[in-house]
């Protein structure tokens, strides 16, 4: 195999873990291009199941097997080059929600989230240099669904992606397989909700198996306090992805994310997810 | 070496914040022991005593019945409003529904939605002319 295809394989899997978030909404995405690509494009369909809360001294509250909370989400992404360095990424979610809590049934469709990344490579990735590949970036996120405190269905199943406006700068290592991201994220006040801020750290690292890859990734998520609102979540994801490689073109990625195995996790939802994601590719 | 360094680096997240949810799953009696009935509890400034009976108790599987029994009448003047909020989470439920019984020395409060675990607190408020005399507030846990 030769080393471009390997190189292809890797970044495919890494991509498509930083894409998969467990339990904040729209998640924290790198949307970035870091196989030799000029543009990519994939969509996803994740199933997520929400199974319990955690409370704020860190234990786990799991709901009765009589209780549904299931999340579709469908995500179309859209990654370009438009120079050397430079890139954009977008990516558009539509969320179905099935709940059943209470006694009471509820079920919504919308638009969750848009989502807008700008990137520069600033440093590149030589082979006799020890350092990675360094990328900044930009990310704006644009909601199209209600955030908790202004939901008005039951059960408040109109509560569909990120639910915020929010921004921020974006710091992505690449070397060797290995991707570290850092996304922080301001989300400003806004009707009637005070700011808060998220960070998102994440590490994940590629194993190559001729066509196949698999990539286990670990992710630290928190969200400060919103003044006089709620207190602080915290939650650790820990996803693996499998990635099959048609050929340089197509690939399909097939990944699992939980949050209750890893880490302490504080006011945060439960969930575990599974993702199917096809990618295609235009090579530079 | 960068493999040992990844194994290192996992090891590192989960000894250095805590046990994770799954190894740490809330007790039964920390869920239940606070939603069982609760006797004489009292208002702060009216001095109104009463007691709680849960007819449906607190559940993500139905809606709950809570009946407060007041020790006399509850004078004509004053309303109550009840309401269930996750102060952790900054959010509430959806609207109680709240019946008097003739004689004012009973309320039922019906449909209060517990839709997520957690910490719930409900609270009762007292209100005379729309102004709000007097309030009491339990925490319960899910």
């Amino acid at each position: 195999m030769g080393k471009r295809y390997l190189f292809i394989i890797i970044f495919f899997v890494t991509n498509s873990l930083h894409a998969a978030s467990c339990c904040g909404g729209g998640g924290s995405s790198s949307l970035i291009i870091i196989a030799d690509n000029l543009s990519e494009l994939s969509i996803s369909s994740t199933f997520r199941n929400n199974i319990g809360e955690s409370t704020s001294g860190g234990e786990g509250n799991f709901y009765p097997s009589s209780v549904k909370d299931h999340t579709y989400i469908h995500l179309l992404e859209y990654k370009s080059m438009f120079s050397e360095k430079w890139q954009t990424g977008h990516s558009l979610s539509f969320i179905q929600k099935n709940l059943s809590k209470n006694g009471k049934s509820a079920s919504f469709n919308h638009l969750g989230d848009y989502s807008f990344a700008l990137n520069y490579e600033t440093v590149s990735n030589y082979s006799y240099t020890l350092w990675p590949r360094i990328f900044l970036g930009l990310r704006f996120n644009i909601p199209f669904g209600n955030n908790l405190y202004h939901s008005s269905k039951d059960l408040n199943a109109d509560v569909v992606g990120n639910g915020y406006y929010q921004f921020g700068p974006s710091l992505i290592l690449a070397k060797d397989g290995y991707l570290f991201s850092l996304l922080p994220t301001y989300s400003p006040a806004q009707d009637g909700i005070p700011h808060f801020f998220l960070i998102s750290l994440s590490l994940s690292k590629s194993y190559v198996f001729d066509e196949w890859s698999v990539a286990p990734l670990t992710r630290w998520n928190f969200t400060s306090n919103k003044e006089n609102l709620a207190k602080k979540i915290q939650n650790w994801d820990l996803g693996i992805t499998f990635s099959y490689l048609f050929n340089t073109l197509y690939s399909l990625d097939i990944g699992y994310t939980d949050n209750t195995l890893l880490g302490k996790s504080i006011n945060a939802p439960l969930a575990r997810e599974v993702m199917v994601k096809i990618n295609w590719s235009e090579n530079l | 070496m960068y493999v040992k360094i990844f194994i290192i680096g996992l090891m590192l997240f989960f000894l250095g914040c805590g046990k994770p949810p799954v190894l740490n799953r809330i007790s039964e009696k920390n869920i239940f022991g606070q939603i069982t009935q609760m006797n004489q509890e009292k208002f702060p400034s009216t001095q109104l005593e009463f007691s709680l009976k849960w007819l449906v108790p607190p559940s993500l599987e139905s809606l709950s019945t809570v009946e407060i029994n007041f020790n006399t009448n509850l004078p004509k003047q004053y309303l109550l409003e009840a309401e269930i909020v996750m102060k952790e989470h900054g959010h509430g439920s959806s609207p109680i529904v709240i019946e008097y019984s003739l004689e004012r020395n009973s309320i039922k409060l019906s449909e209060l939605s517990f839709f997520m675990t957690g910490k719930w607190t409900l609270i009762l408020t007292v209100k005379e002319h729309n102004q709000t005399i007097d309030q009491w507030e339990k925490d319960i846990y899910l």
